[in-house]
């Protein structure tokens, strides 16, 4: 490429950059079909590569009310992706450079690529979150209450203990009624994989199969026979209750059972994209604000990276779907034979083979996800900073 | 006269461990020829290179967080020539490149951009060895398919030619700056002297070279041979998602590789396939014709960026039976040898717990301490006794829990 092509291509790669911030969802094939003004190639900041370009036009398409799009379309074109990936991927041009990444169709390009883009992006979105204090969780003094602690499952502990607290319940205490919350496996694997990420971790839902199978483990938070067995060895069998359901508004109404208050429903949480997608945030996140802020700012956050998510559960990778049945029929026997309160039925502990299960995040479900959630990390972005 | 500032920005497996370990073993002198190299720890850079690329690296990057800031502001602090070098500063983005000369720039400062490269041929293996020493378990026909596939978006292809392809690196990090500060720093040929790279590095710096003595273990990161770098790719397989990167850094790249099958290389040296030689020197050939026309201070020959004659190769996916047996006894007694000085290291600290044990039971036995603990255990019982330990910790100044 001569310096003369080089310089029309970029005055028409920045020409299609001013047309996205306007909110044009057109692709770059097609802008290329429209009549070119003069090259105007103004120097100074670098070009924006394939990938911030297109996410700019998909932004676009996802959410056409997102407000001072343009605001947000130079944030996206100024954010380098962050990490390893392609390096400045340039579009495609009658003369391409000798050079370099080669140039791809920018609506072509990898999923990978395009959250690797978001990411860089919601770790700006998210970083000034940090400033705003943390949340000071309200624990009114109740000992006259009857006092719960629940174990397992980290997504259902969560929503239980929630509405316990709402009933006025009181966690831990002398006589505290131990619960250990569980379910299918793969299900607890799933709600130990969310935790991890949102604790800081950088893990694949992959890895972390790999890893309990490698080690012929699972992860101690979701051992339930163990952590069962341990309580009732450490305190007294008849105040540990083992509950298994696969779904949380029935675990509620078992724990409520036993502690005698009412019920009642709880939505359940699919979070397995948001998941995905904060464990690609997570480093880029902590190399910006810390790993204590970044803690903070997921606590905070998470409900919105979250929100609205109707993904089916994942299944364990097939490579590891053999270790996974074996470790739930173990875990299944424990606790059959087990001398603590066990409701439900041990056998759903274990998995099956189903067909059609997702046994992983598709990358382009997780984008999909992306987009959104950039575009509410960038409506909290504009309140906050008008 | 202006503050110069040189960034070396690499590549990885040309020296820069070497050029580096110089440069930090020689602040004190540098310092007093007026060149600054603002590290407080040999991988100071390194950490700041992760905090601008945003880059993670098996829980490293945990220790950078605003390291480019730190390390940037100290550069722009210094009045004279301040260096700054790490090797994966190479795969940096326009936009990362934008920000860290903006950031060590202060307004009349002269940034120059060094590349120090080796030839094609000799960096495709040594990257991928380099892969294998950090935990990957690519094979190595794989490993080549994904470096000659065009898209670059196989494996780690995107990651080799963004710190390999010498002319868009030095189109990254110099199409802003006068060409004579882009500095092309050639590695020569196997068999040349340790000290050229040393000596034409150095001409950039505008330093006497033979004013700074090599010393015998400055850093250096030593070759496998064909049959080591299979037992080391063959043993990831086995201990990833078992070792935690921790223990991998010390135990397999620092004691097993480092310390010993890379100092203690008996098979082939790795090199690549009559095929990938053919590709790779015609690719070469193209750089330098293209870098020839670029108008770069080039230190050394771009001739050097050719590839001399191939090797005869040995396949590391298929090592000879017998190297490979044998590498991997050398790495077993290795493991071995590192297992027992462990071992001896914990019976030296389960006796300095045993020593510590006695010296606080001593303490505890003394008359002042057992008035204490009874003043405490009475505390418990006796609310008088509880307000009199309350007022003495106040007036101690701390609240203690142990007297």
């Amino acid at each position: 490429m001569d310096p003369q092509d080089e310089a029309a291509y970029a005055g028409r790669v920045r020409a299609w950059a001013d047309h996205l911030r306007d909110g044009s969802r057109q692709t770059w094939t097609e802008f290329l079909g429209t009549p070119a003004a003069p090259a105007d190639d103004r120097g100074g900041a670098p070009l924006p590569g394939a990938a911030q370009l297109e996410l700019v036009r998909r932004l676009a398409d996802a959410d056409a009310d997102l407000p001072r799009f343009a605001d947000l379309a130079d944030l996206v074109l100024t954010t380098a992706g962050p990490g390893r990936g392609l390096v400045d991927t340039p579009l495609p041009w009658p003369s391409s450079r000798a050079v370099g990444t080669p140039p791809v169709e920018p609506d072509r390009l990898p999923a990978e690529e395009l959250l690797r883009a978001s990411a860089g992006v919601l770790a700006r979105l998210l970083a000034p979150e940090a400033d705003l204090a943390p949340p000071r969780p309200s624990r009114p003094w109740r000992p006259w209450r009857r006092g719960f602690t629940l174990l397992g499952a980290p997504t259902t502990v969560e929503l239980v203990r929630t509405a316990l607290l709402e009933r006025g319940l009181r966690e831990g205490g002398a006589r505290t009624t131990w619960f250990v919350l569980g379910g299918p496996l793969e299900d607890l694997m799933a709600q130990r994989w969310s935790a991890r990420v949102r604790a800081g971790a950088g893990l694949r839902w992959q890895r972390l199969w790999r890893t309990s199978a490698t080690n012929d483990r699972l992860p101690p938070g979701i051992a339930l026979a163990s952590i069962a067995q341990h309580v009732a060895d450490e305190f007294d069998p008849s105040r540990v209750h083992v509950v298994l359901t696969d779904d949380p508004t029935t675990t509620l109404a078992r724990v409520s059972e036993v502690l005698g208050v009412p019920g009642g429903p709880l939505e359940p949480r699919a979070d397995v994209l948001a998941t995905d997608l904060l464990r690609r945030v997570n480093p880029v996140l902590g190399l910006a604000i810390g790993d204590v802020a970044r803690r903070h700012v997921v606590d905070r956050v998470w409900p919105q990276i979250s929100a609205g998510e109707q993904t089916a559960p994942l299944g364990a990778p097939l490579a590891h779907l053999d270790w996974a049945i074996a470790a739930g029929e173990r875990m299944a026997g424990a606790l059959s034979s087990a001398r603590y309160a066990v409701h439900g039925d041990p056998a759903i502990v274990v998995p099956t083979r189903r067909a059609g299960v997702r046994r992983a995040p598709d990358p382009d479900d997780v984008l999909a996800h992306a987009l959104v959630v950039v575009g509410r990390a960038w409506r909290r972005y504009t309140e906050r900073q008008p | 006269m202006a503050r110069k500032v040189i960034v070396h920005v690499g590549a990885p497996k040309t020296g820069t461990s070497f050029v580096q370990e110089l440069l930090f073993g020689s602040r004190q002198r540098l310092m007093a020829l007026g060149i600054g190299y603002p590290a407080d720890r040999f991988d100071a850079h390194f950490l700041a290179a992760l905090d601008l690329m945003q880059l993670t690296w098996g829980g490293l990057e945990r220790e950078a967080v605003g390291a480019w800031d730190r390390l940037a502001s100290q550069v722009r602090a210094w009045p004279d020539t301040a260096i700054v070098s790490h090797e994966i500063l190479a795969t940096a983005s326009r936009a990362h490149v934008a920000r860290a000369l903006e950031s060590l720039s202060t307004g009349d400062t002269e940034i120059h951009v060094v590349l120090t490269a080796r030839d094609l041929v000799r960096q495709i293996p040594a990257e991928w060895q380099e892969n294998v020493k950090h935990r990957r378990i690519v094979k190595y026909a794989d490993f080549l398919a994904h470096l000659q596939d065009p898209s670059r978006q196989q494996g780690v292809a995107s990651w080799f030619w963004g710190v390999q392809e010498v002319p868009d690196i030095l189109d990254r990090w110099g199409s802003t700056l006068p060409r004579e500060h882009v500095h092309l720093v050639t590695v020569p040929p196997a068999g040349s002297p340790p000290q050229l790279l040393w000596q034409r590095f150095s001409r950039v710096l505008g330093l006497d070279p033979a004013e700074f003595v090599l010393e015998d273990d400055v850093r250096t990161n030593a070759s496998l041979g064909v049959a080591e770098a299979a037992v080391v790719r063959r043993l990831n397989e086995q201990v990833n998602g078992v070792v935690p990167n921790h223990h991998y850094r010390a135990i397999v790249r620092e004691a097993l590789v480092h310390q010993n099958l890379s100092r203690d290389r008996r098979s082939a040296r790795l090199s690549v396939p009559p095929d990938v030689w053919t590709w790779a020197a015609d690719l070469s050939r193209t750089w330098v014709t293209e870098l020839a026309l670029r108008g770069y201070d080039v230190v050394g020959e771009l001739d050097d960026l050719l590839p001399t004659e191939p090797l005869p190769y040995a396949d590391p996916d298929h090592p000879d039976i017998d190297e490979f047996a044998d590498a991997a006894v050398r790495a077993l007694t290795a493991m071995t040898v590192e297992a027992a000085r462990l071992r001896d290291r914990e019976v030296e600290l389960q006796h300095d717990i045993e020593e510590l044990i006695d010296k606080l039971d001593a303490a505890h036995s003394t008359p002042i301490y057992k008035l204490k603990e009874r003043a405490v255990a009475r505390a418990s019982t006796s609310r008088f006794a509880a307000k009199g330990l309350g007022v003495y910790r106040r007036l101690r100044g701390r609240n203690s829990r142990s007297t």
